[in-house]
Parts: structure tokens; C-alpha cells; sequence
């Protein structure tokens, strides 16, 4: 398939600008810093009590007791 | 590290209820659940919807409304969902006419409930459809067939029968048939598997080995400079700017906002049916308000940080400046420019074959989703056992399937299930889960709720926007959209059988699990199940 193309010259009128680095900078930054944050804080929970655990230990689901 | 101990002291669990939780399933670890409802909202969308939203709608200027409507819309919806889902799941509610009915005892609750189950059900009819291009895809590039492929609008047509209506039944494309039906089967074996042994377990393995494809991919198309000899201009530092450079002058523009507000919407999975199913299967103890926030946050990671970087700056870089029709095209995106992407690019065997794979593992992990709030209604509604819920649903599915796969001539009856089920009920369906958190729950009982076992305050302002801000927000987003789309389809339900069909078999779906509702509803009133405000005061 051919595909619909604009003039090649338009290409050069995308050149990443300052305002464009800093948005996708800031972005993808923002992004990254909660999600490290977030998981960081995940894994370092304290651990679960032993009562409170749910599988393999205690898990009983019932319906799926035909489960190979 | 904040507690939950800074609020209230929370209600004890209730106790002779036959809705207790125990003999439910339940997951098995913290970040098994995070990463199974991250899975649910990592789909296609993240890889090839936004991309062409960001580039279509200002740049780097549409971030600006995107990460609004992330505060205000996607990240308070999802904490109420998990609320939600589990306050009612901890009392025995997993499917959303139960959760719903519990947390409001009215008639109109089991309607929405309803909707939260023909939801999932149908948008998982055409999804694994969807789901099974992506795998199609990858086994051809795996096989080689890709790379001798010249025409890939072609090849999208034969591959989905886009030409002609009941394609893949009269031209033995028996290829295609087995991979449709494998990947079916798969979705329903992990589903049968269960909670904890079937979706979080295929979770932990899908997500990380999607991050290992993404990132594969990222840095081919970030290490590729000019990869079309004749033309320089065409390079990665002129793509990105064509991805991101801002106008910031689209911010004057309702559209930008609305496009936004709809890409956290649908991204996040939010009114979905998914992730207050999902969150009832938490004990009270559990983790909900960090938990939630991770698994936005993971969402976002694939989104901006994969599809914001890979998609369009790699196709800019091979085909140039695109039509801005294909970038509005999932799927002309998808399936059309970026195969011609891979033709070019050294080694585009193997980086093609991986980035249909990771499509299909954002697929399956967001399809296998969909079929847990519908096993949940038929076994807690109707008592079934596993196998019976598993094969009662795959029938139901399977007709679906068929009649999406049979229409599918420019894909209209797949174009209409998912303007009708998955946008338009999506909205409605969020809105009642932000009317039931904000106006029926109530934000003091939910802010108790959605802080035991907290290991994350959430701020109290966020109680405020989802009473106030957040549903006006969203009634405003369903307006404008209905404002700028109803018309088109509506005429074309006017004038195309097949959507009229398409409508058809939607209500007969709708009626068939609104019968199940009642008859559900009945037995629930047999066993004595209570409302929240029939339960004993918890201490």
C-alpha cells in the first residue's frame, strides 16, 4: 500500500523545539518519578501478618475446587 | 510512612451475615492485584490511541488537559472503585448488581448493575477479535510473512474480513480460524484458573515480559536516527518534535479537553465494571489507597513512556509526515503504518514480532479482565459452579464472537458495539459509580472506607472533588461528547442494517442479563442478604 505522505520538505519543520523538549521532558519525568514512588512504596510495605495472608496458604475458592 | 490511623475509626467487620467473606476468592498478594487491574487498563489504547490523540491535539500541549483530567478524573474515579469494591466485596458483593444493590437498595441500582455486567461481556466480543489481529500479526512476522507483504491495508483486510461481510467463514482462512479460537480458549482456561491462580499469576508474568518488549523496542526506534538514506530530514529528533513540539493555541479548543478527558477515561478502564469487580476480592485489612494509585501510575508508564515515545516518532521517521486520517485510526496506526514501519527497519522481523506480542499481551491481560465481573454475576446470581459460569459464558461470548466476526465488512457491527457498549455505556456507567460514591456512599463514610489498611493518605480535597467536581466534569465531557457524535450514529443506525442488528443484539443481550438480575435478586432476598444499612455497626 502506498502511504499518503505530505511533502518530505514539511519533516523539517518538526525539528524538536525547546518548548516540545521541555513538555515531553516534564511529561514523561512526572510519569516516572510517581510510578518509581509509588512502587517503591509498595515493596517496602511492611509485611503482611501471617493471618492476613490469602494464598496459597488459606485460599479456599470454592467453585474452583474442579480446577485441574 | 501516613496511616490510616489519622481517620476515623474504621466499622468492624459484620459477622452472621451470609455474606461473609470467607470461602470467596481472594488474591494473593499485594502487587499480584496491582499489577492484574494495571494489566486490565494497559490495552491498545496506550500504545496507539494516544500517540495520534497527542499529535492530533496540540502536541505537548495536550499533557496540559491530559494530566488535569488525570487528577480530577482518572486517579478520584479509581480510588472510588476500589472503595466501592471492596467495602461491598468484604460483606460477600463481587458482581456490580450485588455491590451496587448494597451499597443502594433501590430497583434502579440492580438497572445500572446491569449495565456493569453487559459491559465487560460485550466489549470482550469484539476485544478478543482485536486480541487475535495482534496475535496474527506477530506469528506472521514471526513466520516471515510479514516481511514479503507489500500491501499492509491489504493484509489488515484480509486479516479482519474488512472487505466483505462473513469473510472469514466463506474464504477458509483456516490460519486465522485456529488463532481466533486459541485465543479464545486461552482467555477462558486462565478465567477457569480463578482469581488468584488464573489472572494475578498470568499478570506477573504478561507485565513484566511486556515492559522487556516495550523497552526492547524504545530503544531500536531511539537508536535509528535517519533511517531513510534519501531523506534526513526524516530523523528521530525531528519525530519527536512532531510528537511533542506544543500549540499551545489548541488549549483554546473544547475538542483538546474532551479528547483528553476521554483518553484518562478509557485508558484507566474507569466505569468498566473491572476494577470495583477486581477490588472486592480485598479483605478489609488489605491496601487500597496506594494500591490504586500504583496501578494508574503504571498505566501512565506504558502510556506516556512507551506510546508517547515509540508510535509516532517511528513512523514519522520512516513514512514522514502522516495523514492526519491515519493517525485518527487506531488501527490504521496499528495495523497499517507501523508494519510498514517494520518492512523498513533493519531487523524488522524481529522487532515487529515483538511488538505485536506485547499488543497481544496488552490485549489478553485487559481481556481476561473483562470476563471476571461477568463469572462473578453468574456464580454469586445464579450459584453456579466454576465450570458451569465458564461454560454458560463462553456459549454467550461465542455468539458474540460469531456475530462480529460474520458482519464484518468495514467493521461496522464491531464500530457500533464499541460506540454503543464501549463509549457511550462507559460514560453512563462512570457516572453512576461517581453519583453512587459521591451522593450515596457519601464522602465521610467513603473516606473511612478507603482508608483502612491505607498506607497513603489521601488528601480530604479529594473527597470534595468526587461529591462535587468530578461527576460535573464528567457530565460535562458526556454532553459535549454526545453533542459532537450521537448525530453520525444514530444515522447510521438509520441507515446501515447491520448497526441496526448490531443495536438489536445488544438489547437482547441487556434483556436476557436483566432477567438473570432478577432471578438474582430474588435469591439474594431468599439467603437474607443485607444492604450496608441492614449490617451490624461495626467498632
Amino acid at each position: 500500500m502506498m502511504f499518503p505522505l505530505l511533502a518530505q520538505e514539511a519533516a523539517k519543520a518538526f525539528a524538536l523545539n525547546s518548548a516540545g523538549m521541555t513538555m515531553m521532558v516534564v511529561s514523561i519525568t512526572s510519569v516516572l518519578i510517581l510510578t518509581f514512588f509509588c512502587l517503591y512504596r509498595v515493596m517496602t510495605l511492611p509485611p503482611v501478618e501471617i493471618d492476613d495472608m490469602h494464598a496459597p496458604q488459606n485460599i479456599d475458592t470454592g467453585d474452583t475446587k474442579d480446577v485441574y | 510512612m501516613e496511616n490510616a490511623s489519622q481517620v476515623p475509626a474504621p466499622n468492624p467487620p459484620s459477622s452472621g451475615t451470609p455474606t461473609s467473606r470467607q470461602g470467596g476468592e481472594q488474591w494473593g498478594s499485594r502487587i499480584g492485584v496491582i499489577l492484574a487491574v494495571a494489566g486490565s487498563a494497559v490495552g491498545l489504547g496506550n500504545f496507539l490511541r494516544f500517540p495520534g490523540q497527542v499529535a492530533l491535539n496540540g502536541g505537548g500541549a495536550y499533557m496540559i488537559p491530559y494530566f488535569v483530567s488525570l487528577l480530577i478524573l482518572g486517579i478520584p474515579l479509581c480510588w472510588a472503585e476500589w472503595t466501592m469494591g471492596r467495602f461491598a466485596g468484604r460483606h460477600g458483593n463481587n458482581s456490580a448488581p450485588s455491590i451496587y444493590h448494597f451499597i443502594w437498595p433501590n430497583p434502579i441500582s440492580l438497572f445500572f448493575g446491569m449495565i456493569g455486567v453487559i459491559v465487560p461481556l460485550i466489549i470482550y466480543m469484539y476485544y478478543v477479535l482485536i486480541e487475535s489481529w495482534c496475535l496474527a500479526y506477530a506469528l506472521n512476522y514471526l513466520d516471515g510473512t510479514m516481511m514479503k507483504t507489500n500491501d499492509f491495508g491489504k493484509f489488515f483486510d484480509g486479516v479482519t474480513g474488512a472487505g466483505v461481510d462473513g469473510y472469514e467463514f466463506n474464504t477458509g482462512y483456516v490460519n486465522y480460524g485456529f488463532i481466533i479460537l486459541f485465543v479464545f480458549v486461552i482467555n477462558f482456561a486462565l478465567i477457569y484458573r480463578g482469581v488468584s491462580k488464573g489472572i494475578e499469576r498470568f499478570c506477573q508474568l504478561a507485565m513484566p515480559l511486556m515492559l522487556i518488549c516495550g523497552v526492547i523496542v524504545l530503544i531500536r526506534v531511539f537508536t535509528l536516527d535517519a533511517p531513510v538514506a534519501d531523506k534526513p530530514d526524516q530523523n528521530l529528533y525531528n519525530g519527536l518534535g512532531y510528537m511533542w513540539n506544543p500549540d499551545f493555541t489548541a488549549l483554546g479548543n473544547p475538542k483538546t479537553w474532551l479528547a483528553a478527558a476521554g483518553q484518562i477515561f478509557f485508558s484507566l478502564s474507569v466505569g468498566f465494571g473491572v476494577i470495583i469487580n477486581y477490588s472486592s476480592y480485598l479483605k478489609k485489612k488489605d491496601e487500597i489507597a496506594l494500591s490504586s494509585l500504583t496501578a494508574c501510575s503504571v498505566n501512565e508508564f506504558f502510556e506516556v513512556c512507551m506510546g508517547g515515545l515509540i508510535t509516532i516518532p517511528a513512523a514519522f521517521m520512516f513514512l514522514g509526515v502522516l495523514d492526519p486520517t491515519i493517525i485518527s485510526s487506531s488501527f490504521k496506526v496499528g495495523f497499517v503504518a507501523l508494519p510498514n514501519v517494520f518492512a523498513h527497519m533493519p531487523a524488522g522481523q524481529f522487532f515487529g514480532f515483538l511488538w505485536f506480542f506485547m499488543l497481544f499481551l496488552a490485549a489478553i491481560t485487559s481481556s481476561i479482565s473483562m470476563l471476571q465481573p461477568v463469572i462473578a454475576f453468574l456464580e454469586e446470581g445464579l450459584g453456579l459452579k466454576r465450570y458451569a459460569s465458564v461454560t454458560i459464558l463462553g456459549l454467550i461470548t461465542a455468539i458474540g464472537l460469531a456475530f462480529v466476526l460474520y458482519f464484518s465488512k468495514n467493521l461496522t457491527a464491531l464500530d457500533t458495539l464499541d460506540f454503543w457498549i464501549g463509549t457511550f455505556m462507559l460514560f453512563v456507567l462512570a457516572m453512576f459509580q461517581s453519583i453512587l460514591y459521591g451522593w450515596i456512599l457519601g464522602p465521610k463514610q467513603g473516606e473511612i472506607e478507603m482508608h483502612h489498611g491505607a498506607h497513603l493518605k489521601v488528601p480530604s480535597f479529594v473527597q470534595f472533588m468526587l461529591q462535587y467536581i468530578t461527576p460535573v466534569y464528567l457530565i460535562v465531557i458526556f454532553a459535549l461528547f454526545c453533542y459532537w457524535n450521537m448525530g453520525e450514529y444514530i444515522h447510521s443506525i438509520i441507515a446501515n442494517p447491520v448497526s441496526q442488528m448490531s443495536i438489536g443484539f445488544i438489547a437482547l443481550i441487556a434483556t436476557f442479563i436483566m432477567i438473570l438480575v432478577v432471578i438474582s435478586h430474588k435469591r439474594w432476598q431468599k439467603q437474607g442478604r443485607k444492604s450496608r444499612f441492614e449490617i451490624p455497626a461495626e467498632s
